[in-house]
């Protein structure tokens, strides 16, 4: 029997991956078994790595050996050089005898993983009982190497003898056992790879879960899982922060009595598994806290998922739906300008002639000319009786009414004139407190003159913000605004009755970050949802025919939102107010 | 001696209405329709100023101005246009012959325009 001097703390070889022999066996049971098969047939045995040398194990090894030929240097030299001619012979397949240079039988039968040696079963150290032991040449390895002549020849008694025919019968039993031990093996490695490959899977499929579940709940749609009963499988982390319905709360639950609104959607979830094909619903319109809010909800069906179902994606799409209205709006506008440009001159000129002629008309049937007196003397007519006639037939007022109608006509293509782009723009800096009060006064001596209502009468309430920062804008377009809303107010005014309250014009002004916001409240008779929503299309007037050209309030906004990259709402409660908010950043934005 | 306005205006009811208004205040008016007829008249019979639509058939307002003023030194220009996004070059604008004031179709205002001329020959 022959140890190596390596031990299992230096075992740095494997067979693959960090496995051993030893982690493919049951190294106590096999200890074990070496030992009942010493006591058994007298063989020491051992089973040792092929490539570190750790002893798994091992049972009736020699003093002679380990006591010392396995402690003296000199010997233990020879020891290795014989281990290591020995494993070389084994590595030709076969179990291989051997005598050792201390002059001791050892037998190595080789133990294969999957065909590779990776570990050899040792019988021995073993003497022959038909050799004759030369007493000499021990007495003489005794002196060479320094050991105790008396108890080295003792060791030497004690190593078994065996008859050839019986180490031949205990050779079989462990050339089988090593084959029983290969096959053992080989199977084991199979089956702590394939444990190895399932732990991978599981740790990357745990990584998959959470990867998808984080992609799931970092998409910024609400993305709910549903069955083909209507009930919530999925919820991300959208849908817990646009519903406020918690994760736990949702699932298992119907999602009809989870979101009312989605109940129309989940009629449509057979349809969708049925048919395999997304459905989509594009910008519907619901009311959420009194507000219509916009959706895109996509139904995508689950081909893979045996069970059926959909996912549900619902995108709020409110502000995209506001900006195209909006970009609706001012492409309406800009179209109206380009029109008035080109129409302007076209329709002006013939303006021009109507009052310029009904201003004659005027002058010289009225007017107090020298000319219409010579003209009167030389026809025998009596210009007072012809001023009697006048004001009895009402021409006056005809003509009144011919110069009227051609100064709106002109007022409606100078509005419309507004909408083109201008090429130059003079934007200064403007205290917005200024122009409001400025304004104020331009309305109050505007209503003085056409008497259609006192702003007089109408309470101011203001409220600015002290120290408001100037704005940059071009302060005759924003005054255009303020007197346009203000108008409009007293106009609304006008129409109600109050009893014991008054009417009373609110004009708020306040900083919101890089906006100054002017809010103009009136309380008359405001407008129902169907105005509203259309007050600042060009040429929309709720206003009676013959009353206002219909563009005010677009001309306004078309200021507001295009010349100053600002913004502008209107909001109401029907018979109670109307609110004009308008946005106007403090730099105008390109 | 009444001041003689010369109207040039394509469009015949617009320099007639204007040319009425002018008479009965006291001017001595005569009209023309393209700025070339404008020219010719002028060889003819003196002018004091001239009410110049921009838009014009052939020569436009602009020219037919700096033409004229070439030919008559002392003749005075107003401009009387339904073109409120015509601009007017900068040149012309330091021209002393030529109103500041810019009169836009359909004018409402004769008062105005009737004080600007006198204003500009006084």
């Amino acid at each position: 029997m022959s140890t190596q001097s390596r031990t299992m703390d230096d075992a740095n070889t494997s067979i693959e991956g960090g496995i051993s022999f030893g982690d493919l066996v049951n190294v106590a049971e096999l200890q074990n078994l070496l030992e009942v098969n010493y006591a058994a047939t007298g063989m020491p045995s051992g089973i040792i790595d092929v490539e570190s040398g750790e002893v798994y194990a091992g049972a009736g090894w020699q003093d002679i050996c380990v006591k010392f030929h396995r402690v003296q240097p000199e010997a233990n030299a020879i020891c290795i050089k014989n281990d290591t001619a020995i494993i070389n012979k084994v590595k030709g397949g076969k179990p291989c005898g051997y005598k050792c240079d201390h002059g001791l039988w050892d037998i190595g039968v080789p133990i294969y993983c999957e065909g590779r040696y990776v570990a050899t079963y040792f019988l021995g150290q073993f003497l022959y009982e038909d050799e004759s032991i030369d007493k000499d040449r021990f007495i003489a390895q005794a002196e060479r190497f320094g050991f105790d002549k008396h108890d080295y020849l003792k060791a030497l008694d004690a190593v078994p003898r065996f008859s050839r025919e019986k180490v031949n019968e205990i050779l079989k039993y462990n050339t089988a056992m090593a084959a029983f031990l290969s096959h053992m093996i080989s199977q084991n490695l199979r089956v702590k790879r394939e444990l190895v490959e399932r732990r991978r899977m599981e740790h990357e499929l745990r990584r998959l879960q959470t990867f998808s579940a984080n992609i799931i709940n970092s998409m910024p749609s609400t993305l709910i899982g549903v069955d083909v009963n209507g009930v919530v499988s999925h919820w991300n982390d959208r849908a817990v922060r646009e519903t406020g319905i918690k994760e736990k709360e949702a699932l298992g639950v119907s999602l009809a009595s989870l979101l009312p609104h989605m109940a129309e959607y989940v009629e449509h979830i057979d349809e969708a598994v049925r048919s395999r094909h997304k459905l989509e619903y594009l910008k519907r319109a619901w009311q959420k806290d009194g507000e219509t809010r916009y959706e895109d909800v996509v139904i995508y069906p689950l081909m893979t998922n045996g069970t059926g179902g959909v996912v549900i994606r619902i995108d709020d799409v409110t502000e995209r739906v506001q900006l195209e209205q909006m970009m609706v709006q001012s492409e309406k506008m800009m179209s109206v300008g380009g029109l008035a440009a080109g129409m302007a001159h076209e329709i002006n000129n013939p303006l021009a002639a109507i009052l310029g002629y009904t201003h004659n008309i005027k002058k010289r049937l009225m007017g107090s000319l020298e000319k219409n007196e010579i003209m009167a003397r030389q026809c025998g007519l009596d210009l007072n009786c012809l001023n009697k006639y006048i004001q009895g037939r009402e021409v006056a007022q005809m003509l009144d009414g011919i110069s009227e109608s051609g100064e709106r006509a002109a007022a409606i293509v100078s509005n419309m004139l507004s909408f083109s782009r201008k090429s130059e723009r003079r934007f200064s800096e403007q205290s917005l407190p200024d122009l409001l009060d400025k304004t104020l006064q331009l309305a109050a001596n505007d209503y003085d003159l056409k008497k259609e209502y006192d702003f007089r009468k109408i309470k101011i309430e203001k409220e600015y913000m002290p120290d408001m920062p100037s704005v940059l804008c071009e302060a005759t377009e924003i005054q255009q605004v303020f007197l346009n809303l203000f108008k409009n107010g007293a106009e609304a005014m006008a129409e109600k009755e109050y009893g014991d309250s008054y009417p009373r014009l609110k004009i708020g002004l306040r900083r919101e970050s890089d906006y100054a916001v002017v809010e103009i409240e009136d309380n008359g008779s405001g407008m129902p949802e169907h105005v509203r929503k259309r007050v600042f299309e060009p040429f929309f007037t709720s206003k009676e025919p013959g009353k206002g050209t219909g563009l005010g309030l677009s001309v306004s906004y078309f200021i507001i939102a295009d010349q100053h990259g600002g913004k502008m709402d209107v909001t109401s409660q029907p018979g109670a107010w109307t609110r004009f908010t308008i946005r106007i950043p403090f730099v105008p934005k390109e | 001696m009444p001041y003689r306005v010369l109207i040039l205006d394509d469009d015949r009811h617009v320099s007639e209405s204007l040319a009425m208004q002018l008479d009965d205040e006291g001017f001595m008016t005569s009209q023309a329709h393209s700025a070339e007829d404008a020219l010719r008249l002028l060889e003819d019979e003196p002018c004091d100023i001239v009410i110049v639509d921009l838009r014009l058939p052939g020569m436009n307002g602009i020219d037919f101005i700096n033409a004229a003023s070439r030919g008559w030194g002392k003749l005075r220009f107003i401009i009387y246009t339904g073109s409120p996004e015509f601009h007017i070059p900068n040149s012309m604008n330091s021209m002393e012959s030529v109103s500041e004031a810019l009169f836009l179709k359909p004018l409402s205002d004769y008062a105005t325009l009737i004080s600007e001329i006198r204003n500009m020959l006084d």
